[in-house]
């Protein structure tokens, strides 16, 4: 997007302006931006608090953006999408979006779903591991619950099965299992997200 | 063309042979998936589009599971071929748009359908008569296992299977029943039963919205929440509360017919001869008289007409199917005469 103002240089911010009878949409460069005191820093949100409202009420959701004003909104370098874009269509872009758009997409998921950590299946390419860390961490939860209760007894059940799972995820990378879980950051791929193979991970939360 | 050999075909889920489908007419697993390495539908080239409805394309057809199944390009579909694929059930009203690059495939019982280029790179649905959803869940993701072997779909360790709507991320599986509740709606519970569902997350649509109502009491409902909960969860929890729905309303069936017994006898009776000897009949009307028969027929006041006829003409009177039948755009008036003559011949 090319700077609407001086048409020569790259637009960096995205500036919704509202009245009560139309709808202004401008794009500026850093320099009409900042002649403007229209601030393009990359720092901090400048998306108000409370900002998503019911579950995936998209249109609402716009309407609250456009009202508040100038709403800085850089888009995502993958696929150019920004959250103006994002909240019209109720589509993100590509899957950096999801990091890209954190900070909305977020309390979005928290909204709509109620919970925001994946539960399901997990692709068997990724190994048991995948499966096994999210079970420490479950039960690292529930370890933290069991102290503070003080149901010593409980919390040693749950330290024991970490320790069982940890010991498994470290023989299996022992064996020469590739440890293939995480956050995988790929060149030409988006941050945080690997293919699958697949196998059931049942349910739980 | 692939699409005259879809015309062909019955779809198996709606001969009216699973749980509970005096009321749940059939239900729906369907899974959502992007490829790795692409921008999602929205935001990809033309030609990312044609690369990932090759690859996804040629995974699925090489699939046992879609052997004497047909592939539609949706590219060159004529709109009222689209429209019938959705009066059909076989997609959502949303491939009614923008068409490019977009491809379906169904399987020869039409019981699962890959669509490629919808809102995500790949949606897999697998359909089932009556009301089950681990049925249909069991088979969405078993093929999905299977595709797996050719294709990489894109997924993060904290949201699970990404998606081009956040609504949808995590599991990605979403299900829905399409649920006959004439004894709910008449009673009028039914609205307070939609709000009870709408808090626990469930969306609820008519199938047919009519312009005094929902059109022949039929309501389309599918879940909502696809993160912080594992399929099996999502499954049991969906089955559960459907199941409730079915309880709810044949309770509120025998409360009918305690009290108003005769009264619903004569509407059924009413409605058949209707359906059997009308000349011209509009949509909303004949759903409503299909939905009394229906009723009928479940209370044992009418004569049995098999579920597979009444589940079938759900769709073959809704005016894509009368014109493709056709062959032909309908002049004004004509949908309502060969709706009325389609209808003489299957209940006569």
């Amino acid at each position: 997007m090319i700077c609407q103002v001086c048409g020569t240089e790259v637009a960096v911010a995205h500036v919704v302006e509202t009245d009560a009878a139309s709808l202004k949409e401008r794009w500026y460069c850093a320099h009409c931006a900042a002649e403007r005191g229209i601030r393009t820093d990359s720092g901090g949100s400048e998306i108000p608090d409370g900002f998503v409202g019911p579950p995936l009420d998209l249109l609402a959701e716009t309407e609250r953006l456009l009202h508040s004003g100038v709403v800085k909104d850089p888009p995502c370098p993958a696929c150019g999408r920004t959250v103006a874009v994002a909240l019209r269509t109720g589509l993100l872009g590509c899957p950096l979006c999801y990091e890209v758009f954190r900070e909305w997409v977020h309390p979005l998921l928290r909204r709509h779903h109620g919970r925001t950590g994946h539960a399901g299946r997990i692709p068997t390419i990724l190994g048991p591991n995948a499966s096994h860390r999210r079970e420490i961490a479950r039960l690292a939860s529930l370890l933290d619950d069991a102290v503070a209760r003080e149901a010593y007894e409980q919390a040693a059940a749950h330290r024991d099965e970490i320790r069982r799972l940890q010991r498994e995820i470290d023989e299996l990378g022992a064996a020469g299992g590739a440890e293939r879980v995480g956050r995988v950051e790929e060149a030409g791929d988006s941050g945080g997200v690997t293919g699958s193979g697949g196998e059931d991970r049942g349910g739980e939360d | 063309m692939a699409f005259d050999d879809i015309l062909l075909k019955e779809a198996a889920w709606l001969d009216g042979s699973g749980p509970m489908s005096d009321i749940a007419i059939a239900t729906r697993a369907s899974l959502s998936r992007n490829l790795r390495g692409h921008r999602f539908v929205g935001a990809a080239t033309i030609e990312e589009l044609a690369a990932v409805r090759r690859e996804i394309g040629s995974a699925v057809m090489a699939s046992a599971r879609w052997v004497g199944g047909s592939e539609v390009e949706l590219g060159g579909c004529p709109h009222p071929r689209r429209r019938w694929l959705v009066e059909a059930l076989l997609c959502d009203p949303e491939l009614l748009r923008e068409t490019g690059e977009r491809a379906l495939a169904a399987s020869a019982d039409l019981g699962l359908v890959a669509v490629i280029n919808q809102e995500d790179h790949l949606r897999l649905d697998a359909m089932r008569s009556g009301l089950d959803p681990s049925g249909a869940a069991e088979t969405v993701l078993a093929v999905e296992r299977e595709l797996e072997a050719g294709l990489q779909f894109v997924y993060s360790e904290e949201f699970g299977f990404l998606t081009a709507c956040p609504a949808d991320v995590g599991t990605a599986l979403r299900l829905s029943v399409l649920l006959h509740l004439p004894a709910l709606a008449q009673g009028g519970d039914i609205n307070r039963i939609m709000g009870s569902l709408a808090q626990l997350r469930y969306s609820s649509r008519p199938l047919v919205q009519g312009a005094d109502g929902v059109a022949g009491d039929l309501y389309q409902i599918s879940s909502r929440i696809t993160l912080g909960r594992g399929e099996q969860d999502l499954v049991s929890d969906f089955a559960h509360h459907m199941g409730r729905i079915v309880r709810y309303e044949k309770l509120a069936r025998e409360s009918l017919r305690e009290a108003r017994g005769v009264r619903i006898a004569d509407m059924a009776g009413r409605a058949r001869g209707i359906l059997g000897g009308s000349w011209l009949i509009g949509l909303d009307e004949a759903l409503e008289m299909v939905g009394r028969v229906r009723l009928g027929v479940a209370m044992e006041m009418l004569p049995d007409i098999p579920a597979a006829t009444l589940n079938r003409i759900l769709a073959k009177i809704r005016p894509a199917h009368l014109r493709v039948a056709a062959g032909r755009d309908l002049a004004a008036g004509e949908e309502d005469r060969l709706r009325a003559d389609l209808l003489r011949g299957l209940l006569p």
